[in-house]
């Protein structure tokens, strides 16, 4: 696909005299999984909700499927999904009831019903609460039918907003299945909080206060981190930590009982054997055994929030 | 109990309150602007009140009656040719009394034996019982005062002054109120509901859940309003019954025409309804909005106070309302079997009204964040 | 370990037919940092609500600093600083207006709240802010609302999903604070979504359906994976053999994937850290890499396939 899905120049939304977008720059060309992160308050929601025609806009360029969003929009809603972060479905309607009301809405046949809906329920494992109340489902298996009822319409875009916040364990895993199958057809953008997802997107948008910071594939954002980890072993992590944080080159660190990881700005930092020595003989904090670390989101997140929020 | 737990939370209250700019304005302005407007509207006097009158004697006796009425402040004579145009003011509810001086008054003011005095004949609209009695009192007043001078001092009797009601003989004042109560519950509480159940809504995020999807503007307010509608409209119908077997009061003009107008007016409210609903942010605030919007409603729609009591500024503001127009309309088909075409500028009225909302409503379904 | 600062046996809520929690039994030692884990709907926000004395429980008791929450409700909230997940600072007020009135609700004289602010306001770095609340970054507004909660130095933290909606550096600022307070006797009772944090406390508590599923340290939840530690060992050419043997000398098993040497352990202590270390000195130039087991992967494991 040659023409831009996403093309966003120069976007800016304002609320009062607050810009919750800046000047956002993306272009988007194929589908993919692109994962939005950032602090509470960069702007990741409104981004979002600006990409499915939902506010009132400006920007030097702004096309999302081809539609201008500082146009009219209506055109666009046919074509997108949309997951909000809390539950926006309807309650009172039951798992089936809610997933007939968006085919209707999109106008779908018993053709596309027959074909779509018991693939989705099947791959969500709501196939036995057909007729239950959405109200009534646990919390993941809600957010299960949100996502499924957004696919429903097989939509060119995907937007959700963290889609799996608070959600147990096993339903995060199995929406990010989904969400992995569905970039097939369609483009998936979401917003997600954790470490582990973002690792798993195709690409990353970095927001903060309205502006994008960084945007890349994980591994070529990790490239450029600045923060290399390591890990240093002993009977007390905490005190591990505590003395690593005296060494000059230490940005972070985070103990648990057993060990202290600590963010080294590989700038500053001596090569790896001289950081591995340096964790060794620290004072007051016997460590057993330190090893270096490869990469990862953890790093390269915390590179990305303390330069943006210096 | 702690003091300093206590001045801690109400410091803590003061602060939060005062800031708030519209909690300000509605804690000092609102008690402020009803009492003044109360205070003008508060009001049963007669005051210069349209006063149909048909001199059909026309002798200098009659003339001088009636300047002596005009010249009052309680009334504004308007001449009138015959009995058929005193009467269709009546039912028009332009006039809320007629005064008819007989052929023969002046004749008899000059006789005055006291066995047969000159007579006037007042008739009245019974459906603004309260307006009416004191139109009357007012009336006898003037002339019995001009009546002294008029016959001579000396002889018995004075003008006898002789009263009708043109509708609601019995000066029941119930069907006057049942009448206001379906504009006044059609008004309020269609509105709340709407703006409330939308503020849910969108706090919800179904509201924004269906922006998303294919449904146009017009679909989502059809949407909202039809099944409201629905359920208001059959309150109506219940209404009216239950005032026709409780109360004994039936609409003594056309059904059919008033439970369609009614119908048309719901939809209003209800789309008034959504229109605050845009500029709420929580259910709270709807509330407060349609409280605040339908208190002055109440009192100045008619339904509970004259609307020709108030002065006449407050008159002018009260054509604002579409209430007003409704109650009059609803007045008009309980109370005086008005027709069709004696409505019609109310119902033109309602038909400006009604499209303007529509417009506002869809306008504000489609309006983005 | 001393008396444990939180008590609760066979606590049960009932919602009409629907039981949120199930006959919960906890025990929190005291000046340790307890983690209590369960998704949206587990009966997580019921349990803590009733910890907390919002909420009466329908059987069950709990004891919290000696004080009886079901009997007395009200005095756990003196002895308790609690943070909620809509963090408890007041809008329309400024910061310092805000740390006046909890000041006041707590009943500290001016004086002592002005030098207790300051300390507090140095070690969560927020000297130089009186912004209103509104106006407040959210990671800033987090930090506040920490500090205010602990303004009437309380032995027993609540804190409610403290980090959720945070960067990742002020969430691991967070952490060196709670780790902090942890060391000067301070208890605290901490939810989270994220998995990993986990591995900062030193008990942590799975509740799934109103029920523990998960109750000790996260050592012990990991000890109970054959392969919670995944070392590779790379040595350089021709040192195989040698290492080989020098690890299994220190009594580590060993076993070999072509040019690698792969060690799975429940557990990870000083002895194997130990051997790891004696290797690498003697062998600079092999390659080791400990792969510790994700929190999600222990969790997933533990409740797969859980019912919806």
């Amino acid at each position: 696909m040659s023409t831009p899905v996403v093309e966003l120049r120069g976007l800016v939304k304002r609320y009062g005299a607050r810009r919750a977008l800046a000047g956002i720059d993306l272009t988007l060309t194929e589908n993919e999984l692109v994962g939005v992160v950032g602090p509470d308050g960069a702007g990741k929601t409104t981004l979002l909700r600006s990409l499915v025609g939902l506010l009132e806009v400006t920007a030097e360029r702004a096309r999302v499927l081809g539609y201008d969003l500082t146009g009219d929009v209506t055109a666009l809603k046919a074509r997108v999904g949309y997951v909000a972060q809390t539950f926006s479905l309807h309650p009172d309607l039951s798992v089936l009831e809610n997933l007939r009301f968006t085919a209707r809405l999109h106008r779908l046949t018993a053709a596309d019903w027959e074909a779509r809906v018991p693939d989705l329920l099947a791959r969500t494992g709501l196939a036995p609460f057909g007729d239950r109340p959405a109200g009534a489902l646990s919390g993941g298996m809600r957010q299960k039918l949100a996502v499924a009822n957004a696919l429903l319409p097989v939509p060119d875009l995907l937007v959700l907003d963290e889609p799996t916040a608070g959600v147990d364990v096993v339903a995060r895993h199995e929406i990010w299945t989904l969400l992995a199958a569905a970039r097939a057809r369609t483009l998936v953008v979401l917003a997600t909080s954790y470490l582990d997802e973002a690792a798993r997107c195709d690409r990353l948008l970095y927001l903060d206060t309205g502006r994008v910071v960084a945007f890349g594939t994980p591994h070529a954002l990790q490239a450029q981190a600045g923060l290399v980890p390591y890990r240093a072993w002993g009977d007390d992590g905490r005190a591990i930590a505590r003395a690593a944080r005296a060494l000059p080159y230490v940005r972070a660190t985070r103990a648990t009982r057993r060990y202290a990881r600590v963010e080294v700005a590989s700038a500053e930092a001596p090569a790896s054997g001289g950081v591995l020595a340096d964790l060794r003989a620290l004072a007051g904090a016997p460590v057993r055994f330190a090893e270096a670390l490869p990469v990862d989101m953890e790093s390269t997140l915390l590179a990305l929030s303390s330069g943006a929020s210096a | 109990m702690s003091w300093r737990r206590l001045r801690t939370l109400v410091q803590r209250e003061v602060r939060a309150t005062f800031r708030d700019p519209f909690t300000v304005a509605v804690l000092i302005t609102v008690p402020l602007a009803a009492l003044l407007t109360f205070g003008f509207v508060l009001s049963t006097e007669v005051n210069e009140l349209p006063l149909a009158v048909l001199d059909a004697d026309d002798t200098p006796a009659s003339r001088r009656l009636l300047a002596d009425i005009d010249a009052s402040d309680a009334f504004r004579v308007e001449p009138v040719r015959n009995r058929a145009e005193l009467e269709r003011g009546l039912v028009r509810g332009r006039t809320t009394a007629a005064v008819v001086i007989p052929p023969g008054f002046g004749r008899r003011a000059e006789r005055s034996d006291g066995v047969r005095p000159p007579e006037v004949q007042l008739s009245y609209d019974g459906a603004e019982a309260v307006l009416a009695g004191n139109a009357e009192g007012a009336l006898r007043a003037l002339v019995g005062a001009s009546g002294a001078a008029l016959v001579g001092a000396g002889s018995a009797g004075g003008i006898a002054l002789t009263t009708r009601a043109l509708f609601n003989p019995t000066l029941d004042g119930r069907p006057f109120m049942v009448a206001g109560v379906f504009g006044f519950v059609l008004s309020f509480l269609t509105t709340l509901i709407t703006a409330v159940t939308i503020v849910n809504e969108r706090l919800t995020g179904t509201f924004d859940q269906l922006q998303v999807t294919p449904a146009t503007a017009i679909e989502i307010v059809l949407g909202k309003l039809l099944p409201l509608g629905a359920v208001f409209s059959l309150d109506l119908l219940l209404m009216m019954v239950l005032a026709g077997i409780v109360l004994g009061v039936w609409p003594q003009g056309n059904v059919v025409v008033f439970l369609l107008v009614s119908m048309g007016y719901v939809f209003m409210s209800l789309a008034l309804g959504l229109v605050i609903s845009a500029s709420s942010v929580t259910a709270a605030e709807a509330v407060q909005k349609t409280v605040m919007f339908s208190i002055p409603l109440v009192q100045l729609s008619g339904f509970a106070f004259p609307i020709r009591s108030m002065p006449t500024i407050l008159q002018w503001l009260t054509e604002v309302f579409p209430a007003t127009h409704y109650i009059r309309i609803t007045r008009a088909i309980y109370i005086r079997a008005a027709a069709l075409d004696t409505l019609l500028p109310e119902l033109l009225w309602l038909a400006v009204f009604a499209a303007l909302l529509a417009w506002l409503a869809v306008r504000t379904v489609e309006a983005r964040a | 370990m001393s008396a444990p600062i939180i008590r609760v046996t066979g606590l049960t809520k009932r919602f009409g037919a629907f039981t949120a929690v199930d006959a919960l039994d906890l025990s929190v030692p005291a000046g340790t940092i307890f983690a209590f884990l369960g998704a949206n709907g587990s009966g997580k926000s019921t349990t803590i609500r009733m910890l907390i004395g919002l909420l009466r429980p329908t059987e069950g008791t709990i004891v919290v600093d000696d004080v009886d929450v079901v009997r007395e409700p009200r005095r756990v909230r003196e002895r308790i600083g609690y943070m909620g997940q809509k963090v408890s600072l007041y809008q329309g007020l400024t910061l310092h207006e805000n740390v006046e009135f909890y000041g006041g609700l707590y009943g500290l004289e001016p004086r002592a709240l002005a030098g207790r602010w300051r300390e507090l306001a140095e070690r969560f770095d927020l000297e130089a802010i009186d912004a209103k609340v509104e106006e407040l970054p959210a990671a800033i507004r987090q930090r506040a609302g920490l500090a205010v909660s602990m303004l009437h130095r309380p032995r027993l933290l609540f804190l409610d999903e403290p980090t959720a909606g945070v960067d990742v550096r002020s969430r691991g600022l967070f952490w060196e604070v709670i780790q902090d307070e942890a060391r000067r006797g301070v208890s605290v009772f901490v939810t989270t979504h994220f998995l990993e944090e986990v591995d900062c406390c030193d008990r942590v508590c799975f509740i799934d359906a109103g029920r523990v599923l998960a109750d000790g340290t996260p050592d012990e939840l990991r000890g109970s994976w054959e392969a919670a530690y995944r070392i590779e060992i790379e040595p350089a050419p021709g040192t195989q053999t040698r290492v080989a043997a020098m690890l299994a000398a220190h009594g580590l098993p060993v076993a070999t994937e072509g040019t690698t040497l792969e060690v799975h352990l429940p557990l990870l202590e000083a002895r194997e850290l130990d051997a790891l270390q004696a290797v690498l000195a003697a062998e600079p130039a092999t390659r080791v890499r400990v792969d510790e087991v994700e929190m999600a992967e222990v969790f997933r494991r533990l409740t797969g396939g859980a019912a919806a």
